[in-house]
């Protein structure tokens, strides 16, 4: 008997506890939108952050007060989009799918440092430090800020001082582009080939003095495709309209500075030594017949 | 660190370019150092008992570091000192005679458990000797309350017919290789069973000052860690505000019980002297990691300490209380620093200015 | 000797004297100067010649661009090659006019305010200061009209010559004081009238006792009183040199004028007395030579705009030995990886440190041993300013009071685990100022 009196009194203490936390439930609950729910069981729930709301729940709160847009998550892609509109009523635009791209193929070969660096290893510290780094002060550092910003493990470094995004692991949330202190990346539409591997803006003799691959705003590109468009002395692509690049425009620039990833991977294309020299000679190639093309106008206006 | 090339090439980096030359390692070392005749005292006393002790805890400690820091895929920093540091302090609060898997055991909570698990070196918020010993008197209270009579110093060791205490109340003979050891309650014990009369005559004698007295293998000397101590302090590798807290806070607490009930409570000197209030106060409350940064913060801390220690001796069911202590206190960093944090330079006016507006 | 400091601080390796007995000589000026325009804190000035022109010796070659700037002045005669980007003391390209010497010398005409400046009324005396560009030549670049200029507000009753000269290897101001203590002594009245103080306090650290005699000399009969400050790092901090020479404290975030003082450096005082007497601009400045690549420590006066390469040739520095080169003092100057850099107002010394000399170990975790705390002359927390630098937002960085770091580099100096404990506060710095800027 007396082995009873402990087991009922807590029993007693449980059963007191247990009703007062179903009282509590019932007093103190808090209204939330059923839809805010059911949202936050679709969503992806990596909290990446791309959406720029606290987390996949800042978000899903973000869709049902209207501030944010079902197109908003990277993560979920075009089919994620489409439940979420469902789920709000909302006609859906789908976007185009995006990923990162390192517009940079400055190794530290093309873009060797001017002097050794010591310090916080991370490319913001490096990148307030003159002389930290390669010689060129625009592009890569290679330090990887980006990796660690990067929650997908889509970045990964190369053996040559760069780092490159891998495409099919992208899923385009953009918090790489905040962590470069460079600029260096860009978001390009995934169905992209063609892109100008370089951010630096300063003038010709400045680039070709720091980096053996940075653009020079020679204007070769633009020559062989309309897509291509040069602002001051650094080309870009556009794009605005959907028109095939063709396969001579990575060929047309002098500096290699152009990839063509239905040619090259961009690992290929930056870590390969091999792939440039194929492009090099073809190049060479290109250029002499560039060259026999000028003699000949020049000969038929005299 | 370091990128880019080597050879002639200049090197940049933020300011400052100059280095004072101090490194964690050094400071690891030296404190090792500086423990290292406390150390061979212990050995001088207790024989090979105390040196197996010594090698085992040492011996593990490192290799648990290294083991753990392969584990979590970090470069192993054995050479840094630390983890021998943490086995050295372990050995010393432990009693000669311990068996070496008894060892391995507290290096592996003071190493893994207390430390790695919290991140490695400079994250744990607990001292790993002390969660170490404290495990270890917890898990195995028999051993670690075995106490040797140091050799040479004959079983009567004190006055009083006392050297065949231990917690059976009988002798107890401890292996092939310790057959004339004697065991008997230390100190501490005594005064805790037998209250002050029992150590009466310790109080003055220079036994307990130079460490001819049982007790773990740090607690003996006295006088070799004080000085061990106060090398610290002139190196400027220890700042004074905990050690002389905790030994003045030991020591007033002491005084003032003494005055009330001396057959009761014993006196300043004994308390000072006696289990690990000296290794304690100089080595353990003065661990970077888990003390005070700031100066008012590790008076508090060192006053704490001393209360605590003061407090267990005198009231709780175990005769010694440095190690609790010091946990205790351990456990109150966070709170301490964030309410001894120094006002900053030319705060004064500011607030002055603030409050006109 | 009763000496004055503050609390907190270090004790570097000083290496003084390899150059402290050095006399001031004058390096030939170079084929080609570079006059950066921007050798000031502040807006940089603009550049009023073009390719082609020709220059005299102390023409303005550029003009203020603000009130808060300084006009620059060609240090040579000869013709503007170009203006153009080029490397600048901190390292990345600044703007600059760049000049061929045509070895004249032909002098601009100049108009001081002659011997007279004592009855010369302070705006006059601060209109040339501010025509002649000065700027605080501690290392700064503080453009030294606006420090003369504090609001009506804040009266200023004492100016403290700075020539303390904390930074290690340096030793510029110190023969500045040993050899032209009357200059100085001048520049320091005339200072003084601008801002109508009335107490004078020349700063000088006690481990350069000759240069507190000659400047006890050169004061003798004067109302100004020459203090000698106990020898630590950073002594010559501005707040520092307040709280040694009179124990008032800057509040945070405020200027020295704010509890009334002003604090000169002694070279600045004596650019001043050229500046006012003769109406002449800073053309040229000492320079200390050093370290440890460096066969002839010596201490230079070079023509503003010299790039240092001809500093360090003359002075037979090994740049092959050399692993790091620093525009400064080793504990807050700059690195450089060019030697392509034009000595400014503001270069006070030029450091070659041997490859063995630098550190590169790997940083070891925080131990929390606290000593940067205990040296840090701010008495902030720099572990917590630099973790939150490196993991906090905003906010939190500027709770951890990251904007009182004077970045004197006590903190990194002493650091057992070498945590480039600076260089995160400064990221600290910038994310704040970012934020701040993206708010605004």
């Amino acid at each position: 008997m007396e082995m009873m009196i402990p087991m009922f009194v807590l029993l007693g203490v449980g059963l007191v506890m247990a009703s007062l936390l179903a009282v509590g439930r019932k007093a103190f609950s808090v209204e939330v939108d059923p839809r805010q729910e059911r949202i936050n069981d679709i969503l992806p729930g990596v909290n990446c952050g791309g959406c720029g709301y606290p987390g996949c729940s800042g978000y899903a709160c973000a869709l049902v007060e209207g501030t944010a847009s079902p197109t908003d998550c990277a993560p979920g892609g075009a089919d994620l989009a489409i439940q979420l509109g469902e789920i709000m009523g909302l006609e859906i635009e789908l976007t185009e799918p995006m990923v990162a791209l390192i517009a940079c193929a400055g190794t530290d070969t093309a873009s060797p440092p001017l002097a050794g660096y010591i310090g916080e290893m991370t490319c913001g510290a490096a990148h307030a430090i003159p002389g930290a780094g390669k010689a060129c002060t625009r592009g890569c550092l290679g330090l990887g800020s980006c990796i660690e910003a990067c929650k997908f493990d889509a970045i990964v470094t190369t053996s040559n001082g760069l780092v490159i995004v891998l495409k099919e692991a992208c899923i385009g949330c953009g918090a790489c582009v905040d962590a470069c202190p460079r600029g260096v990346i860009k978001m390009v539409p995934k169905k992209e080939t063609v892109h100008v591997l370089c951010v630096n803006p300063d003038k010709p003799k400045l680039v070709k003095a720091v980096c053996t691959v940075g653009c020079t705003g020679c204007k070769l590109c633009v020559k062989q495709s309309k897509r291509f468009e040069i602002d001051g002395t650094l080309a870009h692509v556009t794009y605005s309209d959907d028109a095939e690049i063709p396969e001579s425009a990575a060929l047309a620039c002098p500096q290699g500075t152009i990839l063509d990833s239905r040619k090259y991977t961009v690992a290929a294309w930056i870590t390969d030594p091999s792939a440039r020299k194929d492009y090099d000679s073809r190049s060479t190639v290109w250029k002499d017949e560039e060259k026999k093309r000028k003699a000949e106008l020049k000969k038929a206006r005299s | 660190m370091r990128m880019g090339q080597t050879g002639n090439k200049l090197y940049v980096s933020s300011s400052p370019h100059a280095h004072g030359g101090i490194s964690s390692s050094r400071i690891m070392w030296t404190v090792s150092a500086v423990l290292v005749p406390a150390a061979g005292w212990s050995v001088y006393l207790f024989g090979l008992s105390a040196l197996m002790v010594i090698l085992s805890t040492v011996i593990f400690c490192a290799v648990f570091e290294a083991l753990s820091q392969a584990m979590a895929r970090k470069p192993v920093s054995i050479r840094d000192g630390s983890a021998v540091l943490t086995g050295l302090i372990l050995a010393l609060t432990l009693p000669p005679g311990l068996p070496v898997w008894i060892c391995g055991v507290g290096a592996f909570v003071a190493i893994v458990v207390a430390k790695a698990v919290f991140g490695g070196l400079g994250q744990n918020p607990f001292n790993p000797a002390m969660t170490g010993r404290v495990f270890l008197l917890i898990a195995f209270p028999g051993p670690l309350t075995r106490w040797l009579v140091p050799s040479g110093t004959g079983e009567t060791l004190f006055d009083h017919p006392v050297s065949a205490y231990d917690a059976s109340g009988s002798l107890v003979e401890l292996g092939a290789n310790n057959i004339d050891a004697v065991t008997a309650a230390t100190p501490l014990g005594l005064l805790a069973e037998n209250g002050a009369h029992a150590v009466a005559a310790l109080e003055n004698s220079t036994e307990i000052f130079i460490g001819q007295i049982n007790g773990s293998l740090g607690e003996t000397s006295g006088l070799l860690l004080l000085l061990g101590g106060v090398f610290l302090l002139a190196r400027k590798i220890i700042s004074w505000h905990i050690p002389i807290s905790f030994l003045g806070s030991v020591a007033l607490f002491a005084a003032i019980t003494n005055m009330i009930d001396p057959d009761h409570f014993a006196g300043i000197t004994f308390h000072l002297f006696t289990g690990g209030v000296m290794i304690g106060a100089w080595f353990m409350a003065t661990d970077y990691v888990t003390s005070p940064m700031f100066p008012g913060g590790k008076i508090a801390f060192g006053i704490g300490c001393g209360v605590l220690t003061m407090v267990i001796r005198l009231w709780a069911g175990y005769p010694e209380g440095v190690s609790f202590a010091v946990l205790l206190m351990n456990a109150t960093v966070p709170i301490i620093d964030r309410y001894t944090r120094p006002k900053k330079f030319g705060w004064k006016r500011l607030a002055a200015a603030k409050g006109g507006e | 000797m009763k000496t004055s400091t503050f609390e907190g601080g270090i004790h570097p390796r000083y290496n003084k004297d390899r150059s402290s007995g050095e006399e001031i000589r004058p390096l030939p000026a170079p084929a080609q100067i570079v006059i950066p325009l921007s050798q000031h804190i502040g807006a940089p000035a603009k550049a009023c010649v073009k390719k082609g022109d020709d220059v005299l010796m102390g023409q303005t070659v550029g003009e203020p661009g603000g009130f808060v700037s300084c006009p620059v002045h060609s240090s040579v005669s000869g013709t503007v090659l170009s203006v153009e980007p080029r490397p600048g003391a901190m390292g990345a390209p600044v703007e600059s006019v760049v000049i061929e010497n045509d070895y004249a010398d032909r002098l601009a005409p100049m108009e001081g305010i002659g011997a007279d400046w004592e009855s010369a009324s302070a705006d006059k005396i601060k209109d040339a200061i501010s025509a002649a560009g000065l700027v605080g030549m501690g290392g700064a670049a503080f453009p030294t009209h606006v420090k003369l200029s504090p609001p009506s507000d804040k009266p200023i009753d004492t100016l403290i010559l700075n020539g303390a000269e904390c930074e290690p290897y340096l030793t510029a101001d110190h023969r500045l004081m040993v050899e032209h203590s009357d200059r100085i002594v001048i520049g320091m009245k005339i200072a003084a009238v601008a801002l109508g103080a009335s107490n004078l306090i020349v700063a000088v650290e006690q481990n350069k006792p000759d240069a507190v005699d000659t400047m006890r000399k050169a004061t003798q009969g004067e109302s100004a009183q020459v203090m000698p400050l106990a020898v630590k790092y950073p002594q010559g901090a501005e707040k520092q040199t307040i709280d040694a020479c009179l124990r008032r404290q800057v509040p945070s975030g405020g200027l020295p004028m704010d509890v009334g003082v002003v604090v000169l450096n002694v070279g600045t005082a004596a650019a001043i007395a050229a500046a006012v007497i003769d109406g002449r601009p800073p053309l040229e400045r000492v320079v200390t030579v050093t370290g440890a690549a460096v066969s002839r420590p010596s201490n230079l006066l070079v023509r503003i705009g010299t790039p240092i390469r001809a500093a360090i040739d003359e002075c037979g520095g090994d740049l092959k030995r050399t692993g790091k080169l620093i525009m400064g003092g080793p504990m807050m100057g700059f690195s450089q990886f060019s030697v392509e850099p034009p000595v400014t107002k503001g270069t006070s010394g030029i450091l070659l440190l041997e490859h063995k000399e630098i550190d590169s170990r790997e940083p070891d975790p925080c131990i929390r041993c606290g000593r940067c705390i205990r040296v840090c002359p701010m008495k902030l927390v720099p572990t917590d300013i630099a973790a939150a630098a490196m993991k906090g937002t905003p906010d939190q960085i500027s709770a951890a009071d990251v904007m009182d770091c004077m970045e004197c580099g006590s903190c990194a100096h002493e650091c057992p685990s070498r945590i480039p404990l600076v260089q995160q506060i400064r990221l600290g710095k910038a994310a704040v100022n970012a934020a701040l800027q993206g708010k605004g």
